[in-house]
This record gives structure tokens, sequence and C-alpha cells, in this order.
């Protein structure tokens, strides 16, 4: 029979390792270099700035 | 064995029709293309530069058509990388162009149609915004408009899908048509000679549009790219002879640049078509009221005052309309925290209720409660941006940005900044000059973002009475705009010398924000950041739990101090929770994230910093946000403190207003997050420019943090 803190000690590895792999797949992985972690929205196409120009001198 | 019978031509399917979207800005594109194409749309980026491509597929009456919507621009000048895009997309000769025009700025917005025509593509011209149109009195002659431009014209309100079913159809039927729109364009006697000149010696074996008038104008105003293609061609190097000689007679004859007298074609034929078609023009200006506004909110004098007042007024209802939800939310946080904690029995030395309590809800929870000033701040942004004062605010501060040696178009990117770097720093390729977007891209991580307004939100009221918190949200964002000027004007007086470009700004006529769009976008930025706590911070936070509980010490001090003094009062009076809190600021102070905070320590103590305040802002290289939840994670633990207010009282209780204000000050300049330094490689090419930004940064925050301690020191 496993302890309950040994199963606890176990839930706990498995977590903050999923969790490290996830941050190491973020960081190498599958994200491009532009990607952005921010949750600001701003790179919704809604949200993009139009340029105002109208005339160059 | 017989093979089956081929299915006749005729019942072959018909080929997808690739149709481009193409428009000035503001002109109502983008809704037109989202209720042309509904949810089948796909969003990706040109090859080779960060402008992005969205397409999608519609059905016209039985016949599928792929739909790209095209950056908005004013020309097909392939000056910005938007325009050369733009460019690009219709030389690539799609089935049919649709040009979408603003009905109320016709004489503006139909320069592009007339430029569209001379590409002798099938062309269909869209007029969105025809009920503000009608509304002000204009009344055109479409079926006489139609006749005279030879191909289909419709009139839509995009934003609420009137108009589509015809648009559709009108793209079915230019698609069949013959594509001849560029015989219907009359651009004088003058510019046909010059044109009938090149075209022949244009090369034959290229593809059409290298033999069209729209490749014989690029040629005659000497486009760089252009010319450039057209020379590595057969038969190109004398074409683009000819076209310098004819822009010679040209100038010599009319006494203007040739730029100059190819736009008062365009702009004539657009003039000449409106005098035909238009049976009534506008009654009322509409912009006449906005001119009565403008009179005001953009006075030499009073404009840029009254910016900084609204401003203000926006911080300070984020303050005081946040602060109830926020309370709800944190003792949301705080019964969560403490059902979680029952589970175990008081003081258990448990791991998983250590992760869960002060790992998760301590880190995560720390970040949901300021939800709803996140979403006020950006209520306030999203109606000056939708009622069109945004745009005044760009032109308020263009002169000012002059006298820094920024581009005017500068403050658009710098604007995204505010909602967050990254997408900021990607919309610097609007700039023409590679020295106005690097100085651009190297400044704009000062503009704070919204991610740095988690932190203003915790450190602000824990350090300021409630008269203050207003003002000194504003003075963080003015230090971060001034600070901007200022090492713009630097850089450009060093590393990055060089010349700016004057440019004129559209003002957009104001309208009244609707209710949806203004909700859409809460909704969106609200998603957004509980996606975001959910994923990137629950993930940190996990990590940077562990890094805060491993290695864990082999005995502590306050058992033994319990051993030695069973008897003292003091031990007798100790909890079992008080005990177990002790054991973990103990822990604390010896695991990853404690050492490296005392290793950071001596070099930040003259800032006032101590190793708490450094793991946590190690943290937040990861993203900002991470600052409030390590600073959650690690007061959780020693004090068993959870969400903003209590947060508030411990951190008010360690540290002086003068180490919060040097604090402040630090994460306002320093060390911008991993996706910004990542996003500034990419779009400057070049890993010397992230690191510039990265260290000069962290430089120029260390150096003021340190005077404004040190000096706060010598009167406190």
């Amino acid at each position: 029979m496993i302890g309950k803190g040994i199963m606890e000690g176990i839930i706990v590895c498995v977590i903050v390792g999923l969790a490290g792999l996830w941050a190491g797949y973020r960081l190498f992985g599958g994200r491009k270099g532009s990607a952005c972690a921010g949750g600001c929205a701003g790179c919704s196409p809604a949200n993009r700035p139009q340029p105002l120009v109208q005339i160059r001198r | 064995m017989a093979s089956p019978p081929l299915p006749a031509a005729s019942a072959l399917p018909a080929p997808e029709l690739r149709v481009a979207l193409a428009g000035n800005p503001n002109s109502g594109k983008t809704s037109l293309f989202n209720a042309l194409t509904g949810a089948h749309q796909h969003v990706a980026n040109y090859p080779g530069v960060t402008v992005e491509r969205r397409t999608g597929s519609c059905d016209l009456d039985g016949r599928s058509a792929s739909i790209t919507d095209l950056p908005g621009t004013y020309s097909l000048s392939s000056l910005s990388p938007d325009e050369r895009v733009a460019q690009d997309e219709l030389t690539s000769a799609p089935d049919v162009v649709v040009v979408v025009a603003d009905s109320t700025q016709l004489s503006r917005n139909l320069v592009l149609l007339a430029q569209v025509m001379q590409t002798g593509a099938r062309a269909v011209l869209c007029l969105n915004m025809a009920d503000e149109a009608r509304q002000a009195g204009q009344r055109l002659d479409l079926p006489l408009m139609q006749k005279l431009l030879g191909f289909p014209v419709v009139e839509t309100v995009g934003h609420r899908g009137q108009g589509i079913a015809e648009l559709k159809a009108a793209i079915a039927a230019a698609g069949a048509g013959p594509g001849d729109s560029g015989s219907r364009l009359v651009l004088g006697e003058a510019m046909d000679r010059a044109l009938a000149a090149i075209r022949p010696l244009l090369p034959s074996a290229a593809e059409p549009i290298y033999r069209s008038d729209w490749m014989a104008t690029r040629l005659l105003v000497g486009d760089p790219e252009y010319t450039r293609r057209v020379a590595a061609m057969p038969g190109g190097p004398a074409a683009i002879a000819l076209a310098e000689r004819q822009r010679a007679r040209i100038e010599a004859r009319h006494g203007v640049d040739i730029a100059v007298f190819v736009s008062e074609r365009y702009f004539g034929f657009v003039d000449g078509l409106l005098r035909e078609v238009r049976t009534a023009e506008s009654r009322v200006d509409p912009r006449q009221l906005t001119d009565r506004i403008d009179a005001l909110l953009v006075h030499r004098l009073l404009g840029l005052p009254i910016f900084a007042l609204v401003m203000y007024a926006i911080f300070w209802l984020t303050f005081s309309l946040g602060e109830a939800p926020m309370r709800w939310l944190e003792a949301g946080v705080h019964y969560l925290a403490a059902r979680s904690a029952a589970l175990w029995p008081a003081g258990s030395p448990s791991l998983l209720r250590s992760l869960l309590v002060d790992g998760v809800l301590g880190g995560v929870g720390g970040v949901i409660v300021f939800l709803p000033n996140i979403v006020l701040l950006f209520l306030g942004l999203a109606l000056l941006e939708d009622t069109g004062y945004m745009a005044r605010a760009a032109f308020l501060t263009d002169r000012l940005m002059h006298r820094f040696g920024l581009h005017g178009k500068s403050f658009l990117p710098m604007l995204s900044g505010f909602g967050c770097s990254v997408p900021g720093i990607m919309a610097t390729r609007t700039l023409e000059n590679p020295r106005d977007r690097l100085v651009t891209m190297l400044v704009l991580p000062l503009m704070s973002c919204g991610a740095r307004l988690t932190i203003w939100m915790l450190l602000i009221p824990a350090f300021f009475p409630p008269s203050w918190r207003a003002p000194m949200l504003w003075l963080i964002y003015a230090v971060g705009i001034g600070l901007a000027l200022v090492l713009a004007r630097l850089l450009r007086k060093t590393i990055l010398r060089g010349d700016d470009a004057p440019f004129v700004m559209e003002l957009p006529p104001y309208r009244m924000p609707t209710l949806r769009s203004v909700l859409l976008k809460l909704v969106e930025r609200a998603g957004m950041y509980l996606r975001k706590a959910g994923t990137t911070i629950l993930g940190i936070s996990i990590l940077l739990w562990a890094a805060t509980a491993f290695p864990k010490p082999s005995h502590y001090r306050v058992d033994e101090l319990a051993t030695a003094t069973a008897t003292t009062t003091i031990a007798r009076k100790m909890t079992p929770d008080e005990i177990a809190r002790k054991r973990a600021a103990e822990n604390l102070e010896y695991s990853v994230a404690g050492r490296i905070g005392h290793g950071l320590a001596p070099v930040f103590r003259p800032l006032g910093f101590d190793w708490k305040i450094l793991t946590a802002m190690v943290g937040a290289f990861a993203a900002k946000e991470i600052f409030v939840a390590q600073m959650g994670i690690v007061y959780s633990i020693a004090d068993g403190e959870k969400g903003g207010e209590r947060l508030r009282t411990v951190l008010a209780r360690d540290y002086s207003p003068l180490v919060g204000l040097s604090m402040m000050l630090f994460l306002l300049i320093a060390t911008p997050c991993m996706a910004t330094v990542a996003v500034t490689r990419k779009e400057s090419g070049k890993w010397r420019y992230a690191l510039l930004q990265f260290g000069g940064l962290t430089g120029i925050a260390y150096l003021l943090s340190l005077l404004v301690y040190q000096t706060g020191r010598l009167f406190i």
C-alpha cells in the first residue's frame, strides 16, 4: 500500500512535470517567435490599428 | 472492360473564383469581409513580411469563391510593406477585385479604384456605408455609374449585412465578365500619350499585368520595386529608359513632380465621374459637426491638456468603479482557498495542499481579482477608439513626436503598445523608413502594457492613499511616454541618425460607438485575460511554486526552538498553523527562488529591493503579471495571505512607499517580457537590437530607480 503522503508527492511531481513540459514546449516548440503570451487581444484582427496616413509630402 | 463514362465538360464544377477585397483604411472592408465569409476565415502572415493575410470562403450561387482581405491602403504604390503586399496580391491576377469605398468620402476612396482599373482587373465597386451617405442627402445614379465604369456597382451597409446578397451576385457577374476595366479610365491626353509610348516596349513574355497601363504608370513615376523587376526581364531596360524620357518630358512641360502629376490625373478622373453620377450633394456635410467638435478637442493649446484630462478620468474610473467588483472576486478566491485548505488538517505539511492553495490559488487568484479594473480601462479605451477620438490623440501628439525624432506614424504602434508590446512592434511595419521602424520598436516597451496594469493595480493602492491613485497611474503612463520620447531622440542623434518624414493624417468623422462593437471588444479582452490566467499564469505559477518549495531544508529552526523551549510560554502559544507558517518561511529562503533572490539582493539592495521582490521580478520576464502571481505565492506561503487587498496590506507593512515607487519605476522600464524580446529580434532581423533593447532598458531602469530611491531616502 502506498501512503497518502507518497501519493500526494507523486501527484505534485506529475503536475509540476506537466507544467514544465508545457513551458518548454511554449518556449522552444510549436510557437512562432512573434507569438505573444499577452492576453490583451491586441493581435486580434478587430483590434489591429490601421495606418492613418493619407498623403505623403 | 469498359471504363466509366467521363462527365461532360459542362457537368464539371466551375473552378473556385479568387476574389480580392481592396479598400482604404476605415472603409468598412473588414466588416464586409466578415459578412461575406462568416466563420469561414483563416488568418496567416504573408511570406517574408508580418502583414496579416486573411482569407475566407463563400458560396456565390453554387460557385465557391475564396476571398482575400487585402491590407487597407490609400494607393497601390509600393512604399510601405502593407501597400507592397496589396499591390503584389493584385498583380497575382485574382479573378475579381472588389474595391470597397466609404460612400461619404468618395473623392478620396475612388482613387484606389482608378488604380485598380489600370491593372485591367475584373472589378466590382462596393459603395459601403451607403446609409450614412443617404442620410446626409447624397444621391448617386447607380445605373449610370455602372454604365460609365463598365462593371458592377453595389451599395452596402457592411456592419448591418445589408446589400451582401447583391454584392455576391455582382462578384459572380464580374467573374464572368471581359475584364477590361482599364479601357474606361480617362487620365488625359498627356498621360495617355506617355503610356501609349511605353506600353509596346513592356516585356511581352511577362504576365499580362506587366503589359498593363498600371505597370507603364509605375515605370513612369519611377517606382523602384517595379523598375527593378522589369529591368530583369528581356526588353525591360529599353522600357525603363523610355519611361525616364517620358517622365522628363512631362515634368519639363507641366512644371510639377511626376508623382503629383499622376495623382492629379487620378483625382481628376474621380472628380469627373462623381460630377456625372451625383444627382444630389450631401445637404449636411458630415464633417460639419466633426469640425465643430474638433475646434475644441484638437485646439492648438487646449488639445493636449484635454487629452491628458480624458485619460485621467479613465484612470480614475478604473480605480473607483473597479474597487467593489474586485473585492467580490477577492472574497471568492479567499473562500475557495479556505475550503481547499480545510480538506487537510490545520498546519498539515502536505505538498498537494501547498501546491493547490499557495501555488494555484495564490498565483492565479492574485491575477484574476484585477479583471474588473482591466475591463474598465479597456472599456474607456474602446470608447475613445470607436468615437474617433483616438485618431485625434494621434494628431495631437504628432508634432511632439516629430520634435523627438519619431515618425508621426509611430503613434499607432505605440498606442497598441498600451495593450501589448508584441502587436505594437509588429504594427511598426507601416513605417517605410527602417530607422524610424527600429527607433519605434526599441522604445515601444516603455508604453505601459495591459499586463503591467495588473502590477499597478496591486502596488498603487498598497502604497498610496485613494486620492493619489489615479494621479499615480497617470504619472506612470506619462513617465513611460516621456522616457520613450527622450530615448527616441537620443537614438536618432546617435546610432540611428537620419531625417524624419512628415506626413498628413486622416481624421475620420466622429461616430457614436455601437454597444455591440464595444461589448465585443470587452468580451474578447476579458476572455483573453482569463484564458491567459488559466494557461500561462497557471503553468508558470506551478513552476514558480516548485521553485519556492524545493529543495527543502533537512531541519527547521522553528522545530529546534520548539523542542528546546517546549515548556516556555512562547512555544505553548504557537498554534500548529503558526509553526507550519514559520517552517514554510524558512523553506522559502532555502528554496531555488529564495537562493536566486538572495543571490541578486546585494546588487539590488541600493534600489530598496529585497530577495522576495527579486524572485517575483525574475518571474516577470516570462509574463509581467507573474510579478503579482509570484508575490501572491511568496506571501501565501510565508503569511497565508491571499487576494489583492490582503496582499496589498502585507506589502504596505513590509515596504515603504519609496520602495513601492522604486519598484514601479523598475517594472515599467526594465526587461521587456520574453515575447517582446523575441518579436523585436524577429522584426528587426538582428539579435543585436533585441539585446540592446533588453540590456539598455534594464540599465536605464536600474539607474533611474537607484536615483529615485537614494534621493528619496535623503528626505524620508
